[in-house]
């Protein structure tokens, strides 16, 4: 199958060199889906921020045009990358990830501090979150190394190489500090070291460990077990910790099965905090109804198959893994979003993709789908 | 590398090769879409499927609560009316001005301006508005309450000029009695907070307040308004009214004349009494004298009371500072403070038992009577005491002489305690008990007034068993003494034996109204039970009758009306003086019926404790028969009642000025007044009385055909003490006329007892002095 070589490079597997001309069509269901989902968020997005940039700019349309204008640039930035060959990334994946590095030790240097937490570099015209491409380096630098050590993927090297990549990053994104970035990251890799092959006693052990790790955090108390107790019982602290899960289950439960109409939320009214952001779905599910919130749960589900076919049609194993680590990634951000805002699990500040405010995130979300586009287009090539 | 071979065809790996192959990696993810793409999903919709569909209802109703903001609307609360739709209780709209000293601060209001302005408008201390605004503490300082449209205009017009932030305006409601103290007890009064605190007020107070409306609107949290919002209006439903059997004038006059009676008596400690319509149970006037003005119910009304808690106020005050002294000494102020208050809304006539005494005869007569035990050819005699077997004290008669040998009839109007010890002995505690509680002395009677007392009354044992008991309450009970049932009780009790026997449920509200005037409840008389048969009622009629014109309650008799009741005397058992021994008070009281043709209505006075001083025979047939006399003169009449036979009633003098002399005795033999000439001309030039003048039926008038009348203005003598003809001779010496009031005054030792023009008022020859007569020695 493949080829043993030195050691010099981190692509020890020659990457398939394909030409333009080569390549056959982007995968034209993925396409559409992810440029549906683009349009219904910044609907709703529209919708959810009304009220909240009425109340703070007088505009009620502001949070809609900047994310109308980030929409635009990124479904370009999406057509750019689905041509840009995803062989590059393996190929520059320890620049990438050194890149990544320094931002993430920039934003700790030179990052704006809102609330307590540096995870903003101030780019002038917008915000930049290094943790966007921190998940992405990330994805690129395990798919890279287990490509690049497919022979020896069950021995501890590969695994500490692995979890070194990951604690670099994690690291780094504690002390901002960032934690649903982390727990995203950390999920991410233990995704594709499931998939790529690594000993399954290693990752028993780093599930361990994780779990290990996530009960002296509660048991430390303080700000993540306020959150804990708030998510088991919200109504114990209604104006304060339960206040956005309870206002949130308010937006949920009261729309029913076809939703109070668009544009109609009440809850949107300054009643839910973060209502055009991490908590969008609730509106959408208030102004949409039962059936509504099915269908963009649906148009979610059919994207991450389809990310995942994609993938699993991959040419190589570089793309492979690639391709299923940025599905992974969309798909642990909206079910651990949705979880969060229907109350499944405790809040941790995950944003929805494509339905969230937020640019940086729209841009990363955007480029990344295409990356599996391009992916895709090494499928059809072989037709 | 390119691949040729599609997964599937890939032969299985070699087991012991390392690594992982393509088809490995394409499992995982297979098995990762399945996890990721479909079961999260799946789990994500099924909460969905429970938040949305299933708890949906719960969750809405949480929202809505969330997202609106209620105003209450105040529902009016209903009047209360008297039974000819005189206004007894009303409630005003009124307006509270207070200050949000934050709101100031946070406004920079200039609050000497403030000061300055509103000192002027309410008329309030100018530093304590300072001292108000400058609490920033406090979101609301209250600046004046209970404040009219008038004086609200005038603050806004104020805050407006000067856009003053902080000063707000918000409605209440005030409640009037325009009557005053008039029926106060019975009528109560509403606390601060508008909700009925004492009698119908308190007990109707579901009916009157009404149900608050709402208005519920939706609003953005910063209360922002928003883009789709609803507004519902939910109207408040005003109170009903009550409209009562209370008649004002009634009232009014039964008021009246208890007050002169306390007065006239120096009753120490107030008076109760009321009016009852035999037939129905209805209450046509109740009253305690010792009240209050409900517009005002904090303040202490009896002068007396209010002197001892000012004295209290400055002794506590003079205590020094924070000393335990001047604590406890402000506790007795403020404990001594509620108990006058609470002794002034007390409605003595349900909620407290009294000393019948022998107004109770009534009841065992009856019971007697009814039962068969004695007839009314039963002698009794009366040596003025007498010893029972199984009683170790004798029985003395009021009259210590003795009344001699009595029929029945005799014993009654005697209210003689013998005859009566004999009475109950003879029908039997057993008996007697039945029939006091077929009377209904062992319950409430039901009245719709708050804070009803059972009274005290013995056991049923302590009657029957007199082996066990001795005698003793068995003799005492008969004739009214050793127990204490509630007025109300007592007048329904008597109302049972002269309206046939029927024991009424008696109620002050006779139908209530809701707020567009409909009728939505009316009250009928309620028949409890049969107590005694027509024919006993009938028979004991006749005898209450003959107590007033014959017996003890001669003082009761109004001319023209047939009037029946029973007098009573009453020591106050439980009243002690300083040493511990019993007090001489007594209370004194009067059930009068009338008329007793057709036993219409009941009335009682009960005066509590009427001071020795006035040298006055202390008894009911002194004091309280005359009292309710007194009221039935003037109810009667106004209530339909025609008098009967023939009296002095009052008559217009004629003008017969410049008429003949057989014109004017044509015109005076019309108005039965017969008439004396003077002078010798032909006509007549001036007459005595002047014309519209009133004077007794059948009265002498002088006619002058000349100059001769005299103008002089005779002054008005006393007549206390004197019989109808010394007064009447008195009164004609100095050419008045005499209207006599009160009990026949042709009978023995009736005495005139007052007149309606005090003596020494310079009057007209010619006017009609009121004297009211009265047997000032009649006893108990």
């Amino acid at each position: 199958m493949s080829h043993v070589h030195g050691v010099r490079k981190l692509s020890k597997e020659k990457p398939t060199r394909v030409r333009e001309s080569d390549l056959g069509i982007m995968d034209l269901p993925y396409l559409l889906l992810t440029l549906l989902l683009t349009a219904v968020g910044l609907l709703v997005l529209y919708s959810a921020s009304y009220a909240r940039a009425y109340y703070l700019t007088g505009n009620p349309a502001g949070y809609f045009i900047s994310q109308l204008i980030f929409a635009v640039a990124g479904v370009v930035v999406l057509l750019f990358m689905s041509r840009v060959p995803y062989a590059w990334y393996r190929r520059y994946s320890l620049a990438i990830y050194l890149l990544t590095v320094a931002l993430l030790a920039a934003v700790l240097l030179f990052g704006t501090n809102v609330n307590g937490a540096t995870r903003w570099i101030n780019l002038g015209f917008t915000q930049f979150q290094p943790s966007e491409i921190a998940k992405f380096a990330l994805i690129v630098a395990m798919a890279a190394l287990m490509t690049r050590y497919k022979e020896e993927l069950k021995s501890p090297k590969i695994f500490f190489l692995c979890a070194g990549a990951l604690l670099l990053i994690a690291g780094l994104l504690i002390l901002e500090p960032h934690f649903s970035a982390t727990i995203i990251v950390a999920a991410l890799c233990f995704c594709m070291m499931l998939i790529g092959g690594i000993n399954k006693k290693y990752l028993g052990i780093v599930v361990a460990l994780g779990s290990a790790g996530l009960l002296a955090l509660l048991l430390a108390g303080g700000y993540t077990s306020d959150r804990i107790t708030a998510w088991l019982d919200p109504e114990a602290d209604p104006l304060d910790k339960g206040l956005q899960i309870l206002q949130s289950e308010y937006a949920i439960g009261s729309g029913g099965l076809l939703g109070l109409g668009f544009g109609k939320s009440r809850q949107k009214y300054l009643y839910l905090p973060e209502e055009h952001n991490d908590y969008i779905f609730a509106i959408a599910c208030e102004e949409l109804g039962f059936l509504g919130a099915l269908v963009i749960l649906l148009l979610f589900a059919l994207l991450i198959l389809r990310g995942f076919w994609i993938a699993i049609h991959a040419r190589d194993r570089f793309s492979m893994l690639l391709g299923a680590g940025l599905t992974c990634l969309l798909a642990l951000q909206v079910i651990l979003n949705v979880a969060v805002v229907t109350n499944l699990l405790p809040s941790t500040g995950i944003s929805l993709p494509f339905f969230s405010s937020g640019g940086t995130a729209l841009i990363m979300q955007l480029a990344e789908c295409g990356i599996v586009l391009n992916i895709s287009r090494s499928i059809q090539s072989r037709k | 590398m390119r691949r040729k071979d599609i997964p599937r065809k890939v032969p299985r790996p070699p087991r012991k090769k390392p690594g992982v192959t393509d088809t490995d990696i394409r499992k995982g993810i297979l098995a990762l879409m399945g996890a990721l793409g479909v079961l999260a999903f799946c789990v994500l919709a099924g909460r969905l499927v429970k938040m949305m569909l299933i708890d949906h209802d719960a969750y809405e109703a949480k929202a809505i609560r969330n997202q609106t903001r209620s105003i209450s609307v105040a529902a009016e609360r209903g009047n209360i009316y008297d039974r000819n739709m005189e206004l007894l209780a009303t409630s005003v709209g009124v307006h509270t001005i207070f200050l949000d000293p934050l709101e100031l601060k946070q406004n920079a209001v200039d609050t000497e301006l403030l000061a300055d302005g509103l000192s002027r408008i309410l008329g309030l201390d100018r530093e304590k508005i300072l001292a108000d605004a400058g609490d920033i503490t406090m979101r609301y300082k209250v600046l004046k309450r209970r404040q009219e449209q008038a004086v609200c205009d005038a603050v806004i017009a104020f805050v407006q000029e000067h856009d003053i932030v902080g000063v707000h305006i918000e409605p209440d409601t005030l409640r009037l009695y325009p009557n005053e103290s008039a029926a106060c007890q019975l009528l109560g009064f509403t606390n601060g907070e508008n909700r009925g605190a004492e009698g119908l007020e308190a007990y109707y107070n579901s009916i009157l307040e009404g149900t608050p409306g709402a208005i519920i609107t939706a609003k953005g949290n910063h209360e922002t308004e928003m883009l789709y919002s609803y507004e519902k209006y939910y109207a408040a439903t005003d109170g009903s009214s009550l409209v009562l059997t209370i008649d004002l004038t009634v009232q009014r006059t039964l008021e009246k004349q208890m007050q002169d009676a306390i007065d006239r008596y120096d009753v120490q400690n107030g008076a109760f009494g009321m009016v009852m319509e035999a037939d129905t149970g209805e209450i046509l006037a109740m009253a305690t004298l010792g009240g209050y003005d409900p517009n005002r119910y904090l303040e202490i009304y009896d002068g007396d009371t209010a002197a001892e808690l000012e004295l209290l106020y400055s002794q506590a005050e003079s205590c020094p500072q924070g000393s335990d002294q001047r604590t406890e000494a402000f506790a007795l102020y403020n404990a001594s403070v509620a108990e006058a208050r609470l002794k002034q809304w007390r409605n003595r006539c349900v909620s407290d038992g009294y000393e019948p005494g022998s107004t109770f005869k009534v009841l065992t007569l009856a019971a007697a009577l009814d039962s068969g035990a004695i007839s009314l050819n039963d002698h009794f005699s009366c040596s003025g005491r007498e010893r029972f077997a199984g009683r170790s004290q004798p029985v003395n008669c009021w009259k210590s002489q003795g009344h001699g040998g009595q029929t029945t009839a005799q014993a009654l109007q005697n209210s003689c305690n013998l005859a009566f010890s004999h009475i109950g002995l003879r029908t039997g505690g057993e008996t007697l008990y039945d029939y006091y509680s077929a009377f209904g002395l062992m319950e409430t009677t039901g009245i719709d007034l708050p804070g009803e007392a059972r009274g005290i009354f013995h056991t049923r044992e302590r009657l029957a068993d007199t082996d066990t008991n001795g005698t003793s309450y068995l003799i005492a009970t008969s004739f009214g003494q050793t127990i204490k049932p509630t007025a109300i009780q007592l007048v329904r009790a008597i109302a049972a034996v002269v309206n046939g026997g029927y024991l009424m449920e008696p109620y002050v509200v006779s139908h209530i109204l809701d707020n567009r005037g409909n009728i939505v409840e009316e009250t009928t008389p309620t028949v409890l039970r049969q107590v005694i048969s027509e024919e006993t009622s009938q028979i004991m009629c006749g005898l209450i009758e003959s107590v007033v014109s014959e017996g003890t309650a001669k003082n009761a008799q109004v001319a023209g009306y047939r009037i029946g009741g029973k007098t009573g005397t009453a020591e106050k058992t439980d009243q002690t003086d300083a040493s511990g021994a019993q007090t001489k008070d007594k209370i004194v009281s009067f059930v009068g019926i009338a008329p007793m043709e057709d036993p219409k209505y009941v009335v009682l006075i009960a005066l509590d404790t009427p001071n020795p001083a006035t040298g006055l025979y202390i008894s009911g047939g002194v004091m309280a028969a005359p009292t309710v006399g007194a009221v039935l003169e003037d109810i009667l009449p106004y209530l339909g009642v025609q008098p009967q036979g023939e009296t002095a009633a009052p008559v217009l003098m004629p003008d017969v000025r410049g008429k003949t002399e057989q014109q004017a005795a044509a015109l005076l033999r019309e108005s039965g007044l017969s008439y004396r000439l003077m002078g010798s001309g032909s006509t007549v030039r001036s007459q005595i009385p002047q014309a519209g003048n009133r004077l007794p039926g059948g009265a002498t008038v002088l006619l002058y055909t000349d100059d001769s009348m005299p103008t002089d203005r005779p002054a008005v003598p006393s007549l206390y003490g004197m019989t109808l003809e010394e007064a009447t001779r008195c009164l004609s010496d100095l050419g008045l006329y005499l209207q006599p009031k009160g009990a026949d005054p042709r009978q023995w030792r009736v005495t005139a007892i007052s007149q309606d023009l005090p003596p020494g008022t310079e009057v007209d020859r010619g006017t009609t002095v009121t004297v009211t007569f009265a047997d000032t020695t009649a006893m108990d």
